[in-house]
């Protein structure tokens, strides 16, 4: 009778352990400025940008096709809605084009704030100036954009799961 | 020490099964019935926004968490309380509102559904006829929250005109 007990709390506990969704931390506390921190820093190597620049296009595309979780996805700021694969190949094909990167073009995240925390999903939103450079290498704004952006933690490290970009009014 | 082995093995499943449920694909057979029950929740919140609804049974308050965040279209962000406050504002006419067709679920991770669809924004032109006003794909989030989906917000992207 005494196991019987002991088998069914822990039956119980099996089915009730994926109701995590409480928030455990609160927006402002010190393991909420320490997770935002974290993904910030993540959201910079998702973008290749800031001290995680790199020359070549077609690495940085390299590199986020192992950084990404399986079921990334992204609404850009046209509305085109893409999955990981379909986000490769539109990035190889203009890596093709432009093999070169001139430092400081491209996504500039700024203004990260983590919005919610749901066990290992966390969300958040940034401020991304798109940039180009001219040909004496002139950097010029293209667009602005407020990007809703998706973070899952996966074997203990903290990964991109998507983002939705929204233009922001000039 | 057959009951030692039954009690380990229950252990171990209060680890493994929500460890499964975050390794669950985007294209499972069971996301069909998912999708229905998300899209029908989706359908309340558009009506609890439509209807003022701030309080009680599928209310803006009761349907999402207190996280609740939007990314408007323009790049404006608002919490729970502040779209609440928008909401309330507005004066929607019978008919007008938010349209959501094409809903699909794109991630599950456990508890948290990641989605899209296409909502189109109807008003009223000039001479008061029901036109589409803006068109959007729009990113849908749902957390299960003791056992029921609630919204944990949205990102509105506008679809650029062909």
């Amino acid at each position: 009778m005494r196991y019987a007990s002991v088998f069914a709390l822990l039956v119980f506990s099996s089915f009730s352990a994926p109701a995590f969704s409480q928030p455990a931390m609160k927006m402002g506390d010190k393991d909420w400025v320490a997770l935002e921190k974290v993904l910030d820093d993540v959201n910079n190597q998702w973008l290749c940008s800031g001290k995680y620049y790199k020359a070549k296009r077609q690495d940085c595309v390299d590199f986020r096709a192992q950084y990404w979780a399986d079921q990334f996805f992204e609404i850009g700021q046209t509305g085109n809605v893409q999955d990981k694969a379909q986000m490769v190949a539109s990035q190889t094909a203009g890596a093709a084009k432009t093999p070169d990167v001139v430092r400081g073009t491209g996504p500039n995240p700024q203004e990260f704030k983590l919005m919610a925390v749901y066990g290992d999903i966390a969300l958040a939103t940034d401020h991304t100036i798109f940039k180009v450079a001219d040909a004496s290498g002139n950097l010029s704004v293209t667009s602005e954009a407020r990007v809703l952006r998706m973070f899952v933690k996966e074997n203990g490290k903290w990964r991109p799961a998507g983002a939705a970009l929204v233009r922001i009014a000039q | 020490m057959k009951y030692v082995w039954v009690l380990i093995l229950c252990f171990l499943g209060g680890f493994i099964l929500p460890a499964q449920a975050q390794e669950k694909p985007a294209k499972s057979t069971g996301n069909a019935a998912l999708e229905k029950e998300l899209y029908e929740v989706e359908l309340k919140w558009m009506k609890a926004e439509h209807d003022k609804k701030l309080s009680g049974p599928d209310s803006m308050g009761e349907m999402w968490m207190d996280e609740f965040f939007d990314v408007l279209p323009g790049g404006r962000v608002v919490n729970k309380q502040e779209m609440m406050d928008m909401m309330n504002k507005a004066d929607p006419k019978p008919g007008t509102g938010a349209f959501p067709v094409d809903f699909k679920i794109r991630a599950i991770y456990g508890d948290i559904v990641l989605a899209t669809d296409h909502t189109t924004i109807k008003g009223l032109d000039s001479s008061g006829k029901i036109v589409p006003v803006r068109e959007m794909n729009v990113l849908r989030m749902f957390v299960k929250d003791k056992g029921k989906w609630r919204v944990a917000g949205a990102g509105l992207v506008p679809v650029a005109a062909p």
